[in-house]
C-alpha cells in the first residue's frame, strides 16, 4: 500500500486506487506517519524551511470541537437545485442519515451542522424497531437480482438486538 | 490525474464528513502554509497558532469549495486573510504593502526567504532534519535519487520521468517509492511519533 | 490524467474503471445471473456471521428450492431467537419475545425473473462488473466477483462464489469510501441434498401470539400523486403497490425504484388526523439499508434502501405531492 501512498504524494494514483489507498490511511496510522514522513522530504529537498512544526495534531484536536462539514456539492446531479440541508455525522463508522431542516435563510455556505449529539437534542432518532414492517416489506418486494436470497432478511430481525 | 485531483479527492472526502481525510491535506501543506504565514507574523510560536488558525478556517469554509481553483491556492488565500487579520488584532496596524508582495510572492513559491526569528533549538532541528534527508538522499543508487530528484525539485510528472530515464511509468513509481522509503527510514528516529502526536 | 479528471468531473472520484483486458465482456453479468438462480434453486443449509458496524450475528439458513417452489428458514443463533421463513412469496417473521408474527405477501407477478431483462440492461451501465481473485471461504474454493460502482449513487459488492453450483458464500457491501458496510459470510454449508430437518415453524401454541399480516394490493399505475423530482441515475420505478404497514392504519402506497442490484422504498401513509406525538423524523441505518423518514402535506414518508446515505437523501428530498 505504500507504493500506492508514495504515488498519492505525486497525485500519480491510477483512479482505481485511490479509494483502497485512501481507505487505508484512515485506519492505519503507520500511513499517515509515512504520509508525513514523504511529503517532509520532499519539503527538505525543495528547501522549505519550517521542517521541525508539525501542527497537524494539534489541528485535528481542534477539529475534534467542530462540526462534520458537509458540501453539497458532494451531490452533483443536475436537477438537484435546493441546498442540502443537514446531514448529520457519522457515528462509529455507521452511516446515520440526519433529516434536520435548517432555516431556509441560512446560506448554503454554513450548511454546517451541530455534532451528533446536538442533532439528537433536536430530533428524536427514530427507532429501528418501529420499522420492520417497511423493511420487511422493502427486501420481500425489490425487485432485481437476489443474490443473497433470504440471508439479507436478517436485517430485518438485526435491529431488534441493536437497540439494546 | 494531477496533484490538484488529488487534493480534490481528498477534499470531497472531507466534503462528504470524513474529518480524518482533512488532516492528509494538513500534513501536506502545514510547512507550506507556516512559510507563507510567518512572512507576516514573525514569532514562530504566534505564526503556528495564525497558521492553525488558518486551517480550522479552510475546514469551517470547505462545504464552499467548489473546486474552482486549486485547493493550495484556495487554502492561501485564507492563510493569507488570517495573517492580516492577526496583525491587525495583535499589531493594531494593518499589513504593509511589501509585506504583502512578500506575502503574494510566497503564495507562488517565487522568494525563499530564511525566517530570521527561528530560535537555535529549532533551526538545529530543521538542519538535523535536512542534514538526514540530505545524506540519506546521497547515498541513495543512482536510478533512485534522479528518480526522486525529478520528481521533488523538478517537479516532472511520473510520465516526463519516464520519458527521461527511458524506463516504464511502473519502474518510475517504485523508484520514487524506494527512494522515499529509504530516506523515511532514516528519518524516523528523528520524528516524533508518539501517540500524542497521532490523530 | 484524462480519464481520472474525466471522473473527477463528474462526481465520482471514487469510482472504478472497467477492467476490460482481465475479463470477457459479459462475463461478470453471467456469474451474478448465476448466483441468482443458484440462490432460488439450490439447496443448502448452513451457518452465516453478519456483520454490520461493530455489531455481528450468527444466524442458521436453509433454503430447500426445486425451481418451482422454494422453503427457506432463517433462524438467528445469537441473542434473542428469531426467525423468518419464506414459503414462496410469503415471509413470516417470527418474534418470539414480543409474541408477534409479521406476514408480508409478495404477489407472484412481481417475483424476481420477470423482472430481470428490465434491470440487467442498464446494470453494466452503472457497475463494472469482473472476476477478481480466488480465495478459500467457509472451506471451499471460492471465485470472487468485483461489482464496483461507477458514480456515488450505489455501493458496491465483493461477492465470493462456489464454482461448481454458484451459491454466494460470501458478500461485502463497501460504501462510497470503499468501508464494507455490511459482510454476509457462510462459515459453513453443505449444499445440495435433502434438508436434514422437515421445514417446520416455531411453536406458537401458548395463544398469546398476535399475527400482523401486511395487506398489499397491486396500486394502478397512474396512481401518480407524488412528483420524484431527483431521480437517481440508473433506478427505475417499478408498479406502485397499495398497503396496509399497521393493524388498523391507513392504506399507504409502497413505490419501488431499482437499479437492478440496489433498491430503494418509499412507503407513503397519510398521517393520523388527530394531533398525536408526531412520530420522529430520523436519523437511521440499519445495517447497509439508510432509512429516512419525512412528514410532507399531511403525509408521511419513508424512504430507505441499501443505497449511500448521501444519494438517499437527495433522491428523498426530492418527493412532493403532485399539483403543490
Amino acid at each position: 500500500m505504500k507504493t500506492e501512498l508514495s504515488a498519492l504524494v505525486d497525485g500519480e494514483t491510477e483512479s482505481h486506487e485511490i479509494r483502497a489507498v485512501l481507505s487505508a490511511l484512515k485506519s492505519n496510522v503507520d500511513l499517515r506517519d509515512a504520509w508525513n514522513q514523504y511529503h517532509l522530504i520532499g519539503d527538505v529537498l525543495r528547501g522549505e524551511a519550517e521542517l521541525d512544526s508539525d501542527i497537524t495534531s494539534s489541528v485535528m484536536q481542534r477539529l475534534a470541537e467542530e462540526p462534520v462539514v458537509l458540501a453539497p456539492s458532494a451531490l452533483r446531479q443536475a436537477n438537484w437545485q435546493r441546498p442540502l440541508a443537514a446531514l448529520a455525522a457519522s457515528v462509529a463508522g455507521v452511516a446515520v442519515v440526519g433529516w434536520l431542516a435548517l432555516s431556509p435563510s441560512q446560506p448554503r455556505e454554513q450548511a454546517l451542522i451541530a455534532k451528533t449529539e446536538t442533532a439528537t437534542q433536536r430530533v428524536q432518532p427514530m427507532a429501528a424497531s418501529d420499522m420492520q414492517e417497511y423493511l420487511l416489506a422493502h427486501q420481500a418486494n425489490v425487485p432485481g437480482l437476489k443474490l443473497q436470497g433470504g440471508s439479507q432478511n436478517i436485517r430485518t430481525v438485526s435491529v431488534l438486538e441493536g437497540g439494546r | 490525474m494531477g496533484d490538484r485531483e488529488a487534493d480534490r479527492a481528498l477534499v470531497e472526502r472531507v466534503q462528504a464528513g470524513d474529518q480524518q481525510a482533512f488532516g492528509l491535506l494538513v500534513v501536506k501543506y502545514q510547512r507550506k502554509l507556516l512559510r507563507l504565514v510567518s512572512r507576516l507574523v514573525r514569532d514562530p510560536a504566534e505564526a503556528e497558532d495564525v497558521a492553525q488558525e488558518a486551517f480550522i478556517k479552510a475546514y469551517r469554509a470547505l462545504p464552499s469549495f467548489r473546486g474552482e481553483s486549486a485547493f493550495y491556492t484556495w487554502l492561501y488565500r485564507i492563510g493569507v486573510n488570517t495573517a492580516k487579520n492577526w496583525l491587525i488584532a495583535h499589531r493594531r496596524r494593518a499589513p504593509t504593502a511589501t509585506e504583502m508582495d512578500n506575502m503574494e510572492a510566497e503564495s507562488y513559491g517565487e522568494t525563499d526567504l530564511l525566517r530570521d526569528v527561528d530560535t537555535p533549538e529549532r533551526l538545529l532541528m530543521s538542519k538535523q532534519i535536512a542534514d538526514t534527508v540530505n545524506l540519506a538522499m546521497a547515498e541513495l543508487p543512482e536510478e533512485l535519487r534522479t528518480a526522486v530528484t525529478l520528481r521533488e525539485i523538478e517537479g516532472l510528472s511520473y510520465e516526463e520521468i519516464a520519458q527521461v530515464m527511458d524506463c516504464p511509468i511502473g519502474t518510475v513509481r517504485s523508484r520514487i517509492f524506494r527512494a522515499r522509503e529509504s530516506i523515511a527510514q532514516k528519518l524516523r528516529p528523528l520524528l516524533d511519533t508518539g501517540p500524542d502526536r497521532r490523530w | 490524467m484524462t480519464r481520472f479528471f474525466a471522473a473527477c468531473l463528474a462526481g465520482s472520484v471514487l469510482a472504478l474503471p472497467v477492467f476490460a483486458e482481465q475479463s470477457v465482456p459479459g462475463e461478470g453479468l453471467k456469474l451474478l445471473e448465476r448466483i441468482a438462480t443458484a440462490a432460488q434453486q439450490l439447496n443448502y443449509t448452513g451457518v452465516f456471521v453478519y456483520q454490520s458496524g461493530n455489531r455481528s450475528e450468527t444466524s442458521r439458513i436453509t433454503h430447500l428450492g426445486d425451481g418451482a417452489n422454494e422453503f427457506e428458514r432463517l433462524e438467528v443463533l445469537d441473542g434473542s431467537p428469531r426467525e423468518i421463513i419464506r414459503q414462496n412469496d410469503e415471509v413470516r417473521c417470527y418474534l418470539p419475545e414480543n409474541h408477534l408474527v409479521i406476514v408480508e405477501r409478495r404477489s407472484s407477478q412481481r417475483s424476481f425473473p420477470s423482472l430481470l431483462p428490465g434491470c440487467l440492461a442498464g446494470l453494466t451501465e452503472h457497475y463494472a462488473i469482473r472476476k477478481g481473485p480466488t480465495g478459500r471461504v467457509a472451506g471451499m474454493e471460492s471465485q470472487s466477483i468485483l461489482v464496483e460502482p461507477k458514480d456515488d449513487y450505489r455501493y458496491g459488492h465483493q461477492l465470493w462464489i462456489e464454482p461448481k453450483t454458484g451459491l454466494l458464500l460470501k458478500a461485502v457491501l463497501l460504501n462510497e469510501r470503499g468501508e464494507a458496510v455490511e459482510t454476509f459470510a457462510f462459515t459453513e454449508v453443505r449444499i445440495g441434498g435433502r434438508a436434514a430437518t422437515a421445514p417446520q415453524t416455531p411453536n406458537m401454541q401458548d395463544g398469546s401470539w398476535r399475527m400482523h399480516i401486511v395487506q398489499s394490493s397491486e396500486a394502478k399505475r397512474d396512481d401518480g400523486q407524488w412528483l420524484f423530482r431527483n431521480s437517481l441515475p440508473g433506478f427505475r420505478r417499478q408498479p406502485g403497490i397499495k398497503r396496509q404497514m399497521h393493524p388498523g392504519g391507513p392504506e399507504g402506497t409502497h413505490v419501488i425504484f431499482s437499479d437492478g442490484l440496489a433498491a430503494v422504498s418509499v412507503f407513503i401513509e397519510p398521517l393520523p388526523a388527530k394531533a398525536g406525538p408526531e412520530p420522529s423524523e430520523g436519523p437511521l441505518a440499519i445495517g447497509a439499508i439508510n432509512v429516512l423518514r419525512r412528514h410532507v402535506g399531511g403525509y408521511q414518508l419513508v424512504v430507505m434502501g441499501d443505497v449511500p446515505a448521501v444519494a438517499l437523501r437527495q433522491f428523498a428530498e426530492g418527493i412532493e405531492p403532485r399539483g403543490k
